[in-house]
């Protein structure tokens, strides 16, 4: 649909008065875009001078001296760093330099390592960058770039001997998939009170509630022992005891807790299942009250994804059936509906 | 003020590790040793011929990873410094190969594949030179086939 055929759209539904919606399209029609033919123009030529000089470099790299690589390298990080600072204000223009800046330290240290011939563990340079990404990466706006940054930060460190030890004290202490959910869950709620450095927190709050969800998705080789119950009773204890006494409005957060002290009671059965879709639907209204809309919605989708999954565990057989086939579609289509109808209740609540 | 220093001071750090290499190489004693090897490819540095210094072997040892010397002028390798030795390498124990650390060279990627048919080659005498420094820390310098080094090497379909 085009903009002026929303915009009539608006104007018609009372959105905009008819005036605003004229303003809005004179605004758009002069607004320089880099999809207009001059913009595409000026990417072609653009594109077409850059490969010519990658493809110049690379066909003559041998024969470039190591001191002008070296020299055009740092030249290139001094130029990136200098422009960003000149470019601060223009959002856009400062975050893509910030990212370029990143990225040029990746190709420093692959060209420093390759003219004189380096040769360390794959986590040491992993590490050296992070290192050096840190310092750019305090001023970006973007979560992507912390969330990269993460990444590779996470992935080094368990690569390297402390990542290795670090390993081996979980595998010593969380040894199922349901401790591991539990200690990620945990690590979740935790993360959830924490306000400050949302860029950082918040790719890791997204990656702990990931793994918390994993292990409730599937019930296989899900039966804890005892060590394990104990422990994942005291950290379900723990988080329910903090929520209370920190005075906060968390009762479901306290469901979520207790179900989950609970469930790891329960030796493997057919009550497992009931356990875990009994969290994801606690975590959806924890969602709720704690005004985190968008992770409710996520929780429901999930919920209903958990429900089908046991169908299809339970009732697998019944798909090599032309009635089984009509049962689970209306079967997926009645999930679809409730989603539905939790999800617009959910959209509901967020604008109120 | 505190921004822009947070854009420099990776680089200020980067700089000042090339320096730190530089230096490394400049004030180290250099060796020739024998050398083989196959080629793969890493993704961050280009194509490198992935190669093993010739060490004699530490027949009778076992275990791994335990620091050990190589002494140039007596050829021998031991767990402890070597005292009375001009000039050593520190290394590390694989189950009786003494590893110095150095397994990549790099190299273009058009000679990648001529340099590794010339290491495979067991008529031609392949050889390493090392920086060494004070600590024993090796770092390749050049690589040697029949005494010439790589870069001087023409090959017959015309590879510069």
């Amino acid at each position: 649909m085009s903009l002026s055929q929303k915009i009539n759209d608006w104007v018609e539904n009372g959105i905009l008065t008819a005036e605003q919606g004229a303003a809005v399209v004179a605004f758009e029609r002069d607004r320089k875009s880099l999809l207009s033919p001059i913009g595409a123009l000026i990417l072609l030529g653009v594109f077409a001078i850059g490969t010519g000089i990658v493809a110049l470099v690379a066909a003559n790299w041998q024969d470039i001296p190591d001191s002008f690589k070296l020299t055009v390298l740092f030249a290139l990080l001094t130029g990136t760093a200098y422009a960003a600072d000149a470019f601060r204000s223009k959002k856009l223009v400062f975050e893509g330099l910030l990212t370029a800046e990143m990225l040029l330290f990746l190709a420093a240290i692959g060209l420093i390592g390759q003219i004189y011939h380096l040769h360390s563990d794959a986590y040491k340079p992993m590490l050296f960058w992070s290192f050096l990404a840190f310092f750019p990466l305090l001023q970006t706006q973007k979560m992507i770039l912390t969330a990269v940054w993460e990444f590779v930060f996470f992935f080094a460190f368990m690569l390297s001997p402390w990542g290795r030890e670090f390993a081996r004290f979980l595998g010593r202490h969380f040894n199922t998939p349901v401790t591991y959910s539990a200690a990620a869950l945990f690590l979740f709620g935790a993360l959830t009170q924490v306000r400050k450095a949302e860029l950082f927190v918040a790719p890791l709050r997204k990656a702990a509630i990931v793994f918390a969800m994993i292990p409730l998705m599937f019930s296989e080789r899900l039966s804890p022992t005892g060590a394990d119950a104990a422990l994942c009773f005291v950290l379900a204890a723990g988080a329910a005891g903090y929520s209370f006494l920190s005075g906060k409005a968390y009762k479901s957060v306290y469901a979520v807790c207790i179900l989950y002290a609970c469930f790891v009671s329960i030796p493997k059965s057919f009550l497992l299942f009931f356990g875990q879709t009994g969290i994801l639907i606690a975590l959806l209204f924890a969602g709720v009250e704690t005004k985190r809309f968008g992770f409710a919605r996520v929780m429901a989708f999930v919920a209903c994804l958990r429900v089908i999954a046991a169908y299809f565990e339970l009732f697998g057989s019944l798909l090599e059936t032309g009635g089984g086939l009509i049962l689970t579609g209306l079967f997926i289509l009645g999930i679809a509906y409730g989603w539905h109808k939790a999800d617009r209740r959910l959209k509901a609540e967020k604008k109120q | 003020m505190k921004n822009k220093i947070l854009l420099y001071i990776p680089i200020v750090v980067l700089l000042l590790w090339l320096v730190s290499v530089q230096q490394t190489l400049h004030n180290a004693q250099t060796v020739i040793m024998p050398v083989g090897g196959y080629d793969p490819r890493d993704l961050l540095s280009g194509h490198y011929l992935r190669i093993q210094t010739q060490y004699p072997a530490a027949t009778g040892l076992s275990g791994f990873g335990q620091t050990m010397y190589f002494c140039v002028d007596d050829s021998k390798l031991s767990f402890a410094k070597p005292e009375n030795c001009g000039l050593f390498i520190a290394g590390k124990n694989h189950y009786g190969r003494f590893d110095d650390g150095i397994s990549r060279f790099y190299v273009p990627e058009k000679k990648a594949l001529p340099l590794e048919r010339l290491l495979r080659d067991r008529s031609r005498k392949a050889e390493i030179v090392l920086a060494v420094d004070k600590n024993g820390r090796v770092h390749a310098k050049d690589l040697l086939f029949d005494g010439k080094s790589w870069k001087e090497i023409q090959f017959p379909d015309g590879i510069k």
